[in-house]
């Protein structure tokens, strides 16, 4: 397609966008007694976003009570819902996205911490920089813990380039909540700079189970050939436990090398050995016969 | 000419820009390769250039800065290296070839703004001032004026570039969508080729994903000259994700037509092209556009970078290869 084609099509599709939501005027839903609701600001909140996908005055109002520490939080909750539906499917939200996340930010301090938490998913779906970098303070301790740190994570995560990967290896290093680091160890698995770590937390009988289950979910999908052969060295330890062990063998059914797989006679007569015998943990049953089906009954 | 390394903090540049900064100095800082970009995050580095591109609006736009300008309007996801670049060209004169791009930049702001201010470097909330990419592209076309726009403009133009780098690159281990390796001059020795560099990771949909959709347009010249890309993240493009993204895109691998990493080489490459890409540890913080066309030897005989480029003029200059 030519640019001026490609240039026309696309001023052609927001045009025919806008020509069918003017189209569609929404109606408010005077009768807010149709809103079921305790309370009556909930119910007024339904009532204009029923009628805002087209209304600019109407989102306006919207951001409006989601700002407003007056009003009371379920209101404000209310309002924030129905704006994260319209965001799908309102053009003129689209138009006002900047004033959108404009009352976001204006809730990031607030201190209902449900609504912080709300608000700050919102934006971090969206890749906002500032909130990106009000977290990232937060978890350096430059400013105020906005969510626990676990969350401030998981929230980073939606952006993988909001580089947080140095912060989560030294979570992984230094923190000792056990729930943070666990994140930390999963949200790693997008960061191939840290396949070694992945490695050495797997390789460690030492460290919690979860860790290393974790680790190796991680490791494989990152660098499957490279670290192929400790994984499988681990998977075949029997002085391992069986939860690592089982987790090693899925991850190499998943992201293993068919072929270096299918040619390692001695790893797949040892699992094959390993399938007879009846002590094995329910896990580890279960890894077995998934390696079998996906490699060695092909 | 000012230099700033990879430990440079950041407001230190900012405060440099607005105090003593002159519009060919800061031009000087916007190529992506500068260790001034090395590990800093996506954010960070957008920050910096931003603020540097927006400072062009009071020292005036030096004719350097222009690709830099025009890149971010055709292909800018960044609303605010997006308002800064609309900033910037109120710097210089008005030019209404110039429209087409700011139209564009403001239908792709749409459902992308956001709120911001050049006032304040790294502000707190709420801004001073505040701006929007879309009230910057649209104070700009009103600056320009009623004049009527061109045809579209501004394709990448190719230009022939300067050896820069002596190495040679011929023993260069490629690994392919397959799996299967071969060496840079294995591949790129004997017929002309075009080679496009890209990442499965980038989130810019008018960057990576148009240039391979683009290459796969190209693949019209497989038999007289070679189609690939290499990837800008070797550790994460795994010869599995090589292909899928290829494959989403219309790339029909073949033997005249692939994709790379280079795992173990890739910073020889980066140097030889000469790369405008910068990194914060493998991950991708910054790239250009950039497509390369080699002659039957593996050397670089045009290039088309920062603005997309245009297949009728790559495929013109494979051809005046092939004919030479």
């Amino acid at each position: 397609m030519e640019d001026s084609e490609y240039e026309r099509y696309i001023a052609n599709y927001w045009r025919e966008l806008d020509r069918q939501s003017a189209q569609e005027p929404e109606t408010e839903m005077k009768d807010t007694a149709l809103f079921s609701e305790e309370n009556p600001r909930v119910a007024e909140a339904k009532a204009i976003a029923s009628g805002a996908r087209s209304d600019p005055e109407k989102l306006e109002k919207l951001f409006a009570i989601i700002r407003n520490p007056s009003e009371p939080i379920e209101a404000r909750h209310s309002a924030l819902t129905s704006l994260r539906a319209l965001r799908f499917n309102s053009v003129v939200l689209d138009e006002l996205r900047a004033a959108y996340l404009d009352a976001l930010r204006d809730v990031i301090d607030d201190p209902d911490p449900d609504l912080r938490d709300e608000v700050l998913e919102i934006l971090s779906k969206e890749k906002d920089e500032y909130a990106q970098r009000r977290l990232l303070e937060s978890l350096t301790g430059q400013g105020s813990p906005l969510v626990p740190a676990q969350r401030a994570l998981q929230l980073l995560s939606y952006d993988i380039h909001a580089e947080h990967f140095p912060l989560l290896r030294e979570y992984v290093a230094r923190s000792d909540d056990a729930e943070t680091r666990l994140e930390a160890v999963r949200l790693l698995s997008a960061d191939p700079a840290s396949a070694d770590l992945l490695m050495d937390l797997f390789a460690d009988s030492k460290e919690d189970q979860e860790i290393r289950r974790a680790s190796v979910a991680g490791l494989l999908s990152l660098a499957p050939q490279q670290y192929e052969e400790r994984v499988k060295e681990i998977v075949l330890d029997d002085s391992e436990d069986e939860t690592v062990r089982a987790e090693g063998l899925s991850a190499l059914s998943h992201f293993g090398n068919p072929t270096a797989l299918a040619q390692d006679e001695r790893f797949n007569a040892t699992i094959e050995e390993l399938r007879t015998r009846e002590a094995n943990s329910e896990s580890l049953e279960k890894a077995l016969q998934g390696y079998m089906q996906m490699h060695l009954l092909r | 000419m000012v230099e700033f390394s990879a430990s440079t903090a950041e407001e230190a540049i900012a405060e440099w820009v607005s105090s003593s900064a002159g519009a060919t100095e800061i031009a000087g800082l916007l190529r992506e390769q500068l260790p001034l970009y090395a590990g800093r995050s996506s954010n960070e580095v957008t920050r910096i250039r931003g603020f540097l591109l927006a400072a062009f609006e009071r020292t005036g736009l030096p004719s350097e800065a222009l690709p830099y300008v025009m890149e971010e309007l055709e292909s800018g996801q960044d609303a605010y290296t997006v308002a800064a670049a609309a900033r910037a060209l109120r710097g210089g004169a008005p030019s209404p070839e110039l429209v087409p791009l700011l139209r564009g930049a403001l239908e792709r702001m749409r459902g992308a703004d956001v709120s911001m201010t050049f006032e304040v470097y790294k502000p707190r909330w709420p801004f001073p001032h505040p701006t929007t990419a879309s009230d910057e592209l649209r104070k700009t076309l009103a600056w320009i004026g009623p004049a009527e726009p061109g045809p579209s403009c501004c394709h990448a133009a190719s230009h022939t570039e300067p050896i820069r780098d002596e190495t040679d690159i011929r023993q260069i281990e490629l690994e392919d969508q397959d799996g299967d390796t071969v060496r840079f001059g294995d591949f790129f020795v004997g017929k002309p080729a075009v080679v496009v560099f890209f990442y499965t990771r980038c989130d810019n949909p008018e960057k990576c994903s148009l240039s391979i959709t683009k290459l796969a347009g190209l693949q019209v010249l497989k038999g007289d000259a070679r189609v690939a890309a290499i990837s800008y993240d070797p550790l994460y493009d795994t010869p599995a994700r090589l292909k899928v993204y290829g494959r989403n895109r219309a790339i029909e691998f073949g033997n005249d037509v692939r994709f790379f990493r280079a795992p173990r080489d890739f910073e020889q490459l980066r140097s030889w092209f000469d790369l405008g890409v910068n990194y914060i540890g493998s991950m991708v913080n910054r790239h250009r556009i950039e497509l390369y066309v080699l002659d039957t030897n593996g050397k670089i005989a045009s290039s088309f970078t920062r603005m997309q480029w245009d297949n009728r003029r790559v495929i013109e200059a494979v051809q005046a290869l092939a004919r030479a």
